[in-house]
């Protein structure tokens, strides 16, 4: 177990390298260097001037040395400073990050929720009229597209109906807890959001129940002459769960990505948000950071999956 | 993973009865005792065979080639049924409201008093080229790559793995949004990103493939008469993988259009004037109360499009192995 975590350990830090090499690379390969990102626009300068801001900013040094000296202040904690806002990435990040938090992890709480009875139904009702009904509405979840499903949104309830709130996270002069106000703003972001989570996980119950329902001690409960919800429930369901936890490397992701639009969608103050003001104005440090960032926490996420799923389920810690 | 079709992790191994001899009709030679020889079909109808049956995917293909069509002929139908370019402003028809008497407002004009309905045309074929064009990137990155690893194993295939594991970890859209900042983005920029972004999923594959097609015999037979590494690869591994992931790399362009509305949605994908159906979105967000119709058009195809993409893709998946649609175990 120790060895098998250990290794897991070693790629995930490995992979992490791999990401920051990629993002200093791209960032190194747009034309002209960052420092003539960073005065672009601003008044005339003599070309003394740049060399001199290139000096203050080490541009000048050798690539790999500027790789290294950025990576050691990445891993101390600084993640540069916003072109725009002059202000330290690493802060900007930690005051929306939890934001995207509340909206990603409410949007998986009802991936699941819906997901995995959706996914067992259809299951147990393999070729089925709901089957087929299911199916096609999994497939239809990946292939909406989350930004236009969000307008759809705001255009029906909020601009159209005024059930809920155009956007933001708290209506102005609100108090901090009013709940009321705060699940208002949540509804469209969470539920848009999490249609891909839903359709993934629906897809990935059935084949996992259609495989458990095939195995040898399902046709023995059955032949026990155990009710069928009981196989159902006892058997089928809870073997089917266990790959429930690998499903979730893939939804994270989507979850991230996806938060980048429904945030701009529903102008939900979060990491999404800051990313694409901050591409609109061209600040790539901040862009730098959040990739970073989000890349490190999702290796963290799949470490703890792969362990969680080591712990639950010895055989994959063997191999 | 929002680049690669989310349906699917990608597989590890198929067997290749793709080609030859599936559905064929066998006659035995048996005695005429009642006159007809019975016909004895090969269990597995041909792949072409079973998608016809079903109507889904026989709707799907009628969405996607009338697509196309309507894409390619963009220009002449502009010029002769709408008589308006896709770029033509008429700011005393802005935000015109949908009207049937008029082709070029069938669908309503935009804030500039653009058609609609040809804009949304010639996003058409924006789309499906980029589409198109990023599968092509991703198939030639992703077989080259794979190849190499698989063929050539140890260090090779060390670093192919860390690579597409590093290009796997990083939230994808987030790695564009880069990407466009840092370069000007139009329609190449934004091709050769996709499919940079994807090739990991078809490299894995074809790794796979290649690990398991380098031990058969007919490979050892032609390594025997003297065949150099380039011609075994090209000769004899090459035209046994081509097929299946030529098939997976299209299916994957469902996934690029996803990708690429979302980005010219956010004003970093295409960007005006040219339309692609994601930044026509962009606008219409300003004008929700103002001209609701403007959202239906473009998220309807965005939606058909790639519904009808990943529909197809299911269907060809079960029709050449219905393992492939199984979820990778641990």
């Amino acid at each position: 177990m120790t060895r098998f975590i250990l290794r897991r350990l070693i790629q995930a830090v490995l992979t992490l390298f791999g990401i920051t090499i990629l993002t200093f690379t791209l960032v190194r390969l747009a034309p002209g260097d960052p420092v003539s990102l960073m005065v672009a626009g601003t008044a005339e300068m003599t070309a003394a001037d740049l060399a001199a801001v290139r000096v203050a900013y080490g541009v000048d040094e050798p690539i790999p040395q500027q790789y290294l000296r950025w990576l050691g202040r990445m891993l101390s904690g600084d993640l540069g400073q916003s072109l725009l806002y002059k202000r330290p990435v690493a802060q900007m990040i930690g005051a929306t990050l939890p934001n995207t938090l509340q909206l990603s992890g409410l949007a998986l709480l009802v991936a699941l929720l819906v997901g995995v009875p959706l996914g067992t139904l259809a299951a147990l009702r393999r070729g089925s009229v709901v089957d087929q009904a299911i199916r096609i509405l999994s497939v239809a979840g990946h292939a909406i597209p989350p930004f236009w499903l969000g307008l759809l949104f705001v255009l029906t309830f909020a601009v159209q109906l005024r059930f809920f709130p155009v956007g933001g996270m708290l209506t102005i002069g609100a108090h901090d807890w009013d709940l009321g106000d705060r699940l208002a703003h949540l509804v469209g972001p969470v539920l848009t959001l999490s249609l891909a989570g839903i359709a993934n996980y629906t897809r990935y119950l059935r084949t996992e129940v259609l495989d458990v329902l095939a195995q040898d001690y399902v046709r023995t409960a059955r032949a026990k002459g155990l009710h069928a919800r009981t196989v159902a429930l006892a058997h089928v369901l809870r073997n089917a769960l266990l790959p429930v936890i690998t499903a979730l490397g893939g939804i994270l992701a989507t979850l991230v990505s996806g938060s980048l639009v429904v945030e701009h969608v529903f102008a939900w103050p979060g990491m999404g948000r800051l990313t694409f003001e901050a591409a609109r104005a061209k600040d790539y440090p901040v862009i730098m950071g959040v990739v970073v960032l989000t890349s490190a926490l999702l290796l963290l996420s799949y470490l703890i999956r792969d362990v969680v799923y080591g712990v639950v389920d010895p055989r994959v810690s063997r191999t | 993973m929002a680049v690669n079709n989310p349906l699917h992790g990608a597989p590890e191994s198929v067997p290749l009865h793709l080609r030859g001899g599936a559905g064929q009709v066998v006659r035995f030679p048996v005695a005429r005792v009642q006159g007809r020889a019975p016909e004895i079909r090969d269990r597995r109808p041909s792949v072409v065979a079973q998608l016809r049956r079903s109507p889904l995917t026989v709707v799907a293909v009628s969405v996607l080639l009338t697509l196309g069509l309507l894409g390619l002929a963009a220009d002449w139908l502009s010029a002769s049924v709408f008589g308006v370019g896709p770029t033509e402003q008429n700011l005393r028809a802005a935000y015109a409201r949908p009207d049937l008497a008029n082709p070029a407002l069938w669908l309503g004009a935009d804030e500039l008093g653009r058609s609609q309905i040809v804009r949304l045309l010639y996003a058409a074929r924006i789309s499906l080229a980029v589409g198109l064009g990023a599968a092509a990137v991703n198939l030639t990155v992703g077989v080259l790559l794979g190849l190499a690893a698989g063929y050539y194993r140890g260090p090779v295939d060390d670093a192919l793995q860390w690579l597409a594991s590093t290009f796997r970890s990083v939230p994808s859209l987030f790695l564009l949004l880069l990407v466009a900042v840092l370069f000007q983005p139009g329609p190449w920029v934004l091709v050769c990103v996709l499919g940079l972004i994807s090739w990991p999923g078809t490299a894995l594959f074809v790794r796979g493939q290649t690990l398991s097609l380098r031990e058969r015999e007919f490979v050892n037979a032609a390594r025997a008469t003297g065949a150099s590494d380039w011609r075994l690869m090209r000769r004899h591994l090459l035209p046994n993988l081509l097929p299946l992931v030529v098939t997976l790399a299209a299916i994957d362009v469902g996934a690029m259009i996803l990708t690429e509305s979302s980005l010219s949605f956010l004003g970093l994908g295409i960007m005006p004037p040219t339309a692609s159906w994601g930044n026509m979105l962009t606008n219409a967000v300003g004008a929700l109360g103002r001209a609701p119709w403007l959202v239906w058009g473009p998220g309807t195809l965005i939606f058909v499009t790639v519904l009808s993409l990943y529909l197809l893709g299911d269907a060809v998946r079960d029709a050449i192995d219905p393992r492939l649609g199984a979820p990778r175990r641990p």
